[in-house]
Parts: C-alpha cells; structure tokens; sequence
C-alpha cells in the first residue's frame, strides 16, 4: 500500500469515528430530552396531587374506588409518578421505564376517555415515552 | 399562594439538583462528561471560571438547588415570611447565571450543556418565584 494510501485510509477512519460520535451525541441529546420531558410531566403531576389531592380525585375512575379508597390510591399513584420521574432522569433501566410510562400514560387516558378535552396533551406525552422505548431499545442493541 | 407555582418551582429544584448532581458526580468520581452538544462541556467545567472564591460552581449549584426546593415546601406548609429571602436569593443566582452564560460565550468560547440547562433553570426559578 502506498503512503497515500495509508493516510486516506486513516482519514477515512477518522471520518467514520467523528460521524459515528456525533450520532451518539445526538442520540444522548435526544434520549435527554424526552426523559426531561416525560419526568417533568411525571414529577408535575405526582407532586401536585400528592400536595392537594383535591384537584385531582376526579380523574381517578370510580372502579377503582371500589377496591381502594380514592384519596389512598392518589398517595401511592403520586409516588410511583415520583419513582419514574427519578428513575428516567437518572437514566436507570429506561427501557423498562419507558414501557411503564406508556403503559401508565395509556391507561390514564382509557380511564379518563370521557375528558379527553383536558386529557388530549397527554396522547403527546404517550408518543414522548413510545418514541424513548424505541431509542432505548436501539442503545440496548448496539 | 397559587399551588401552581409552588410544584412548578418544586419540579424546577428537582430538574437543577439533577443537572447539577450529575456534574458533581462526575467531579467526585474523576469521569468524563458526556456532552451532547458542541463538546465543550470539559473545557467549561475545568476552566478557571468554574468557582466562587474556593467552591466550585457545581457543588454551589446543588447547594442552590436544594435551598430552593427547601423554601417551596417552607412557603406551602409554614408561612410566606420567607418569599421576599427567596426572591433576592433567586435573583442573585439568575445574575450569577447570566454572567456564566456570557463567560462562556466570550471568553471561553465554548459551551457546557449542563451549565446552559442550569441558567434556563435558574431563569426559570425566578420568574416563577416572582408570580409567586
């Protein structure tokens, strides 16, 4: 191989690492961003209901009443609201908190199907958590 | 008191203690950075700007963060005597904030993403303290 050759290879190889860098960085940007997001959204919610539970008992189905009381149920839904918001930003098992997330953000709309006029932002924060499952499941891969 | 407010400024103390936790990890545990943008978060962060007399700027943040998320539960659950603390306190960071971002700009020349979210937060803080 030729001088020239060797160094175009380099080069070459360089090229390849820088491109393959800022791809990485673009997937932490992104990855960054919709956790902030879905945690802010989490942490929002599980702080406000867990200070004044009255503003957000009547999004709580009645079923679920029947099993627990309402105010109880609000406590510990406020917590585990909490525990995502923490565990998407420290980055911990995403993967598995992303498909939490979408399961609990799908389930928040199906109960509250009647007030989708409030609830219709939150079918973007479902895509939000959808789209870091698939993120996540890509960095799992590599 | 809007209740609003107080959890929007409780969730923006958690959102700082994060960022900034996340520095002072790095600090402590001697790790890289991992910088999302411009890739100069290194050079910001180990630059002779990054402390105030003998502390560094990452742990004054946490310590700032934590203060603030203290206050919002004080001003929920105890009284409002403190609001006005709270203010100067907030308004101090924003500046402090402001003149990084600007040390950064000019004479660094380089950004630090962590510390550009930490200034969006501490702008937010403060006006949110003073719809309070």
């Amino acid at each position: 191989m030729t001088a020239t050759g060797k160094f175009g290879k380099l080069n070459s190889l360089k090229m390849i690492k820088s491109k393959r860098g800022k791809e990485q960085n673009k997937d932490i940007l992104i990855s960054f961003l919709l956790r902030a997001g879905l945690a802010i959204a989490f942490f929002y919610a599980g702080i406000s209901s867990f200070l004044n539970s009255t503003n957000w008992i009547g999004f709580v189905p009645n079923f679920i009443g029947l099993i627990i009381s309402k105010e109880i149920f609000l406590m510990i839904f406020s917590g585990y609201q909490i525990f995502l918001g923490i565990g998407l930003l420290f980055d911990y098992k995403t993967f598995a908190l992303s498909i939490l997330s979408s399961i609990t953000l799908f389930l928040i709309l199906f109960g509250n199907i009647m007030n989708l006029e409030i609830l219709f932002r939150d079918i973007a924060i479902l895509f939000m958590a959808l789209a870091l499952i698939a993120l996540s499941y890509r960095k799992r891969g590599k | 008191m809007q209740l609003e407010f107080i959890v929007s400024l409780i969730v923006l103390a958690i959102l700082g203690i994060f960022d900034s936790g996340y520095l002072v990890k790095k600090r402590v545990k001697k790790q890289p950075l991992s910088c999302p943008i411009d890739g100069g978060c290194e050079k910001v962060v180990e630059s002779k700007w990054n402390k105030i007399f003998f502390i560094k700027n990452d742990f004054l943040g946490l310590f700032y963060y934590i203060l603030i998320l203290f206050l919002a539960l004080y001003l929920f659950f105890a009284s409002e005597k403190l609001l006005f603390l709270t203010k100067i306190i907030s308004g101090t960071s924003l500046l402090f904030s402001l003149f990084l971002v600007f040390i950064q700009a000019r004479v660094i020349k380089k950004y630090c993403f962590y510390c550009l979210i930490s200034a969006l937060i501490n702008l937010l803080i403060f006006v949110n303290v003073f719809v309070l």
